[in-house]
């Protein structure tokens, strides 16, 4: 559609309306221009004139494409790209279903062990009960066990979240932290995350880690921070005061991260 | 003063942690019992005393959290506990303790110590600021990876802030994590350090520490007071009865063979803790000597012989090691090496032939 429209500002626009619109959901210039990462002015400049064209109508909370608009919604839709690198079908209906301001994927970027990737999808709040999700993804605490190819879902407020759209994959994507943040804060394999953390702590900012995550994400990271000191006797410096959130219940969880903390010759010379 | 986040905090915990000169001043009178020492033997006491605060702090902190899992022994809890309430104590700055009860690997007493590092963290809170926003967590134990070479010990060693001994506090920020200080900062701190240390560069040690697991030695519950003021403890110790027979089979009464010469320190260090047979129940002594020796495949007569092999050797040839400073009010006290030695030797072997 970009090649149709011919500029990143009218495909954001359009995209967000036509999505939000099928949700009856009003999008904010604002909005798009801080995901999409796409001029401010020249955001509400289209969005106006889609109203003064009659394409779209000022509602509370943004704008909603108009009942001459929504004849478009499906040809909209149908042109969004579906780069093959992410082509699963997750992504292709997080892709062409739900509005790109309303929802980021979070992965761990830095990977460092072998197998297959978990994503989380963190849905802005306003969507629960809107989305009819695809069989497979599953919504963290409604139940048990993984989605299939490790796809979980939660609805929860996206202020002051950190998340843009990425124009390689199409998709919206946590920020480094924020991503770590939330697979720490909110998913059954946060001890297969937090590794990834502490071993790449050169490149992350664990005290931003720690303001984005939930109490139970702090608790769950301060404790694998706390015993990674003391297995290993490295220093982490930081402006959090960690140890007063260490969880006394989650260590034997962390316990078990250990052979992902230190190489296992290290871990067998020394019986640890 | 300052509107540096966490400088005022830290200022006030150098303040709180760190032991002040008069206690260790008091704590070296009563140490030294009347001995006369030269200023610089004061001195060099006084910077010692500064290190043996923390062992002992760190041995109640210990025996606080974990109560009955853990038990002392080993040289630190003969000399700073025992012997001194008796006769002048050697300087040692290692602590020893072993854990009661079984755990699998290392890693499980790594957790535990992870719990303490909590409980350390709140009732001894020390972070020390390395730039605008972050900080370094002092007196919270960690992994000593300089050391830890046996299966069933797990070496340990607590960072702690001195006056004398060990790294300049921005030459080990530099050392530990990478972080070249910012010259304000440094100068902030160091401003600090004068105010409550009498020093401006303040130095960090470690506190070094072992934990022997999944080996049981006879324990009992002593109440001590400790030194330095540190309130009284009831302190899980290894029998000293035990301790007192290890050191006799293990160090004095060994066969070393050709390897005697490599080992006098050794063998002088436990000669000097035997100093405490004077005070325990000697039968149980020998009876534990016999134990010891029946389970390490060598006989009473063997032992017996070695101790006289050693301690010949350690009269003639120990006197390099004697004035090692581990010693210097040993040395003061008694002038002698050899007489020392000889009378230690003489009580030990009264003890296996009673």
């Amino acid at each position: 559609m970009l090649d149709i429209v011919g500029s990143k500002v009218r495909f954001t626009v359009l995209a967000s309306l036509a999505k939000g619109s099928k949700l009856s959901i009003p999008v904010t210039p604002r909005s798009v221009a801080r995901v999409y990462g796409v001029n401010l002015t020249e955001t509400y400049r289209f969005f106006r004139r889609l109203e003064s064209s009659g394409l779209a109508v000022r509602v509370r909370g943004g704008y909603v494409l108009s009942e001459r608009g929504l004849a478009l919604v499906d040809f909209i839709v149908s042109t969004l790209p579906n780069p093959t690198q992410w082509s699963s079908p997750f992504m292709e209906w997080v892709r062409r279903s739900v509005p790109d301001t309303m929802y980021y994927i979070a992965y761990p970027r830095l990977q460092s062990w072998f197998g297959l990737t978990p994503y989380l999808i963190v849905f802005d709040r306003r969507l629960a009960g809107a989305l009819e999700l695809p069989k497979g993804i599953k919504v963290v605490g409604e139940s048990s066990g993984l989605g299939e190819g490790l796809v979980l879902a939660v609805f929860t407020s996206l202020r002051g979240k950190s998340f843009k759209y990425s124009w390689d994959y199409h998709l919206s994507i946590a920020s480094l932290e924020q991503g770590y943040s939330d697979l720490i804060s909110y998913t059954p394999f946060w001890t297969n995350i937090i590794p990834d953390v502490l071993l790449n702590r050169d490149v992350l900012d664990i005290d931003e880690i720690f303001e984005r995550a939930t109490g139970a994400g702090r608790r769950r990271l301060a404790t694998a921070l706390a015993y990674y000191m003391t297995l290993t006797g490295r220093v982490v410096t930081l402006k959090t005061p960690f140890y007063s959130l260490v969880d006394e219940s989650l260590l034997s969880s962390v316990i078990e991260m250990t052979p992902y903390l230190l190489d296992s010759r290290i871990l067998e010379a020394r019986n640890i | 003063m300052n509107g540096r986040p966490g400088v005022q905090e830290f200022s006030e915990a150098v303040a709180k942690e760190v032991p002040d000169i008069k206690v260790l001043d008091e704590e070296l009178e009563i140490l030294s019992r009347g001995l006369r020492l030269s200023e610089g033997e004061r001195l060099d006491v006084l910077r010692m005393l500064e290190r043996v605060y923390y062992i002992v702090l760190l041995m109640r902190e210990l025996q606080d959290y974990f109560n009955n899992l853990v038990q002392f022994g080993g040289g630190a809890v003969l000399n700073y506990i025992f012997i001194s309430l008796m006769d002048v104590p050697r300087f040692t700055f290692d602590l020893d303790a072993s854990w009661r009860g079984r755990v699998e690997g290392k890693r499980r007493l790594l957790g535990e110590l992870t719990r303490f590092n909590k409980y350390m963290a709140q009732k001894h809170p020390i972070s020390m600021p390395v730039d605008e926003s972050k900080c370094l967590e002092l007196m919270v134990v960690e992994y000593d990876v300089e050391k830890n070479h046996f299966p069933d010990i797990l070496s340990l060693r607590l960072p702690v802030i001195t006056r004398w001994s060990g790294l300049e506090f921005y030459k080990y920020v530099r050392a530990r994590t990478g972080v070249r200080m910012k010259f304000n900062l440094v100068k902030e701190l160091r401003r600090i350090f004068s105010n409550t240390l009498g020093v401006r560069d303040a130095k960090i040690d470690y506190v070094r520490f072992e934990i022997s697991f999944n080996k049981e030695y006879p324990g009992v519950e002593v109440e001590v007071e400790l030194p330095f003021k540190l309130g009284v403890a009831n302190l899980n110790i290894t029998e000293l009865e035990y301790q007192l027979a290890s050191k006799i089979v293990y160090k004095l009464g060994r066969d070393y063979g050709e390897d005697l010469g490599y080992v006098m320190h050794d063998i002088l260090k436990a000669t000097l803790d035997l100093r405490l047979l004077e005070a325990v129940d000697r039968r149980r002594v020998a009876s534990y000597v016999t134990r010891i020796a029946g389970e390490t495949g060598v006989t009473l007569a063997e032992v017996k012989t070695n101790i006289t092999t050693n301690t010949r050797y350690l009269v003639e040839r120990g006197g390099d090691y004697w004035n090692n400073i581990h010693y210097i009010l040993v040395r003061s006290k008694y002038q002698d090496v050899g007489g020392l030695v000889r009378e230690i030797q003489r009580k030990t072997m009264e003890t296996l032939n009673p």
